[in-house]
């Protein structure tokens, strides 16, 4: 909340009185807008700061690697294919987009995602494993500044099945709502280095269920707090 | 159209916000509960009503069965009694005061999910005709008692129709301990209390509990107190600008600066044994031990309260907790060690070595019957922790040679325990 308070007041000043720059050729991958080109790719990390509720006095903030590729179908259709690797456990997903145009600077998209997590790792000597599934419908609306400032705000529901766990050989039976909550995004994305771009974005998702606290093997029914921070070069 | 991003951004950020989660007890106001001409149950009526229970209303909300338990809680001269019904669905569980009014019983309480915040306030009656009139007189529950009221969500007046019917006893045919984790359930469960403090194990029969679990620590100055984590921090404790670890402060700077999350204070173990044996029925204490540095201590006052109960005719067995070698060490420093009732959690090879009681082993590494039954054949007693998911709860009764589970969901427990044919 203070990180969002603290960049709303960057938001007014990014609208400052420069040379308009059109939104064709500018390097995005967040931002909601039918594609030119073939492929575009980004890497760069996610930081997600699990709720003291599920990992008590342990603090994590785990960083997952992020390889986040689009691909032009057809018309306004784009593909979104994403990884978050961290080598013990891992989410791949992807998913169709639809995006136009709703004005000279506003634009839009809506898609959905389905993802796929599994993970392998010794917890205390004992040895689980964890797999399933997730799917994310989306609505994306972005706001083209000047000086190539691209604001995306972005909303999704966030739904969890098949997941299975098992300690050892023991069975972790845990009953998951398939309607596991949502979650919010803001993103900028602006030129960086060369002919790179950078993306910076704060997501806050609300569930009860997160797939990389699989291993803690938690059995709540409510919506927990997980704050995640976006750092990402597109190439 | 600025405007338009403004607001969308403002609202996002409003979102955003963390919202602290909440599952307070209703309001428990009931007129006719609360007239003069209701009288309080005794204990012992509670105890008649005792037994597993069939929903014929109220399924979809609560499942079809629900076991039935009575318990109290004594607060100075004043006993106060609860009976307790364990519910399938959710880890659901509802906790009733019984008035007699007329030749009618009246239970009022509240009922929660512990897996989520769901909460609502209910009120029951068995009226005369079914079975109160025979309840009253002596006779036990048997299949014509019937109690029929109704239930609601949070703060709302009771509207929805419940119905439970007598079908069975409680099963009781193998003995079990029903452990409570952290005195009664933890902090994040949005209990009416605080993990690891008076208040929550006044509250842990009600929960189910026979026994509980406690954590252990030394202040600076050498007083054993109660609580969890490593140092103070957000979870626990109101903000007070104190961090660092508990062995940092004195008891009296902790007693005099610091509150746990629903405003009580860091307990000392022998306040937290001194509520056990006093205000609950609770017959088993699991002393977890952080740190080696407390056996000594905790040796001397365990003894102390198990020789206090035994002068009352009590039972109560308190065990100290053996986590890990650092621990066992210090353990083994004890004089006659072998004679000291103890619990070890990580191997059963150890667990013979001390002549400990109890066996504890992480659920995660699954039913081990074979060993199970091998710490049984040496007189010993194996519980399992922490088991918090119905499934595992389940399996574990059905298929499992446990004497007990250690669990923060101890009414989940009760259910399958109570539940059992």
């Amino acid at each position: 909340m203070k990180r969002l308070l603290f960049c709303l007041p960057l938001l007014f000043c990014l609208h400052s009185f420069a040379q308009d720059i059109p939104i064709e050729g500018q390097k995005r991958i967040f931002f909601p807008y039918p594609m030119e080109k073939g492929w575009q790719t980004s890497v760069g990390f996610i930081a997600t700061t699990l709720p003291l509720d599920i990992t008590e006095e342990a603090h994590f903030r785990v960083p997952a690697a992020d390889i986040h590729l689009l691909r032009k179908l057809a018309g306004k259709f784009y593909t979104d294919i994403r990884f978050n690797v961290q080598g013990v456990q891992n989410l791949a997903t992807l998913g169709p987009r639809w995006a136009t145009p709703l004005s000279k600077r506003m634009s839009m998209s809506i898609g959905n995602d389905v993802g796929f997590w599994f993970g392998r790792i010794n917890v205390g000597g004992i040895k689980t494993r964890g797999h399933g599934f997730q799917n994310y419908p989306n609505l994306s609306v972005g706001y083209r500044f000047n000086k190539r400032i691209l604001l995306t705000v972005r909303g999704e529901a966030i739904m969890n099945f098949g997941v299975q766990t098992e300690a050892g050989s023991t069975p972790v039976k845990s009953q998951y709502r398939f309607l596991s909550g949502s979650a919010y995004s803001v993103i900028l994305e602006q030129p960086f280095a060369g002919k790179k771009s950078m993306t910076l974005g704060f997501r806050a998702m609300y569930t009860d269920y997160f797939w990389q606290t699989w291993t803690l093997f938690e059995n709540y029914d409510r919506n927990l707090f997980f704050p995640q921070f976006i750092v990402g070069l597109i190439l | 159209m600025k405007q338009a991003i403004l607001k969308a951004t403002v609202a996002l950020a409003l979102l955003s916000c963390k919202r602290d989660l909440e599952a307070p007890v209703p309001s428990l106001a009931w007129e006719e509960f609360t007239s003069a001409a209701a009288v309080r149950l005794p204990g012992s009526t509670l105890q008649r009503i005792e037994g597993v229970y069939t929903l014929e209303q109220g399924t979809e909300d609560f499942g079809t069965l629900a076991p039935a338990k009575w318990s109290y809680t004594v607060n100075g001269t004043d006993t106060l009694y609860q009976l307790s019904f364990f519910l399938e669905k959710q880890s659901a569980y509802i906790i009733c005061e019984g008035r007699r009014l007329d030749s009618s019983i009246l239970l009022n309480g509240y009922w929660r999910r512990m897996v989520n915040t769901e909460t609502g306030r209910i009120r029951l009656t068995i009226a005369k005709e079914a079975g109160a009139g025979s309840l009253l007189n002596g006779a036990t529950a048997s299949t014509s008692v019937v109690i029929a009221g109704v239930y609601g969500f949070g703060e709302t007046v009771p509207d929805i129709p419940i119905r439970l019917r007598y079908s069975q006893p409680l099963f009781n045919a193998t003995p079990f301990q029903i452990l409570a984790h952290r005195c009664g359930g933890r902090t994040a469960d949005l209990l009416p209390a605080s993990e690891n403090s008076v208040e929550m194990t006044k509250l842990a029969a009600r929960f189910g509990a026979t026994g509980i679990e406690t954590d252990v620590q030394l202040t600076k100055d050498g007083v054993p107190v109660v609580y969890h984590d490593a140092t103070l921090n957000e979870r626990l404790i109101q903000k007070n600008g104190l961090v660092g670890p508990v062995k940092n402060y004195t008891y009296a700077q902790l007693y005099a600066l610091v509150r746990l999350t629903n405003g009580e204070h860091i307990p000392t173990l022998r306040e937290i044994l001194t509520t056990v044996l006093y205000n609950t029925p609770l017959q088993f204490v699991w002393l977890d031990s952080k740190y080696p540095e407390s056996i000594a201590i905790e040796r001397q006052i365990q003894a102390e309260f198990m020789q206090k109960a035994a002068a009352m005719g009590r039972q109560l067995e308190i065990v100290i907790g053996i986590p890990g070698e650092e621990v066992m060490t210090a353990f083994k420093q004890l004089p006659n060690y072998q004679s000291v009732p103890s619990l070890v959690e990580y191997s059963p090879e150890e667990a013979s070595a001390v002549h400990a009681r109890v066996w504890a082993p992480d659920w995660t590494l699954g039913l081990q019957n074979e060993a199970v039954a091998a710490q049984q054949a040496q007189g010993r007693r194996v519980f399992t922790w922490t088991v918090d998911i119905p499934e595992n709860v389940q399996r574990y009764m059905r298929e499992g040679r446990f004497n007990g589970i250690l669990s923060n969901f101890p009414s989940m427990t009760a259910y399958y325990y109570y539940a059992r044919q």
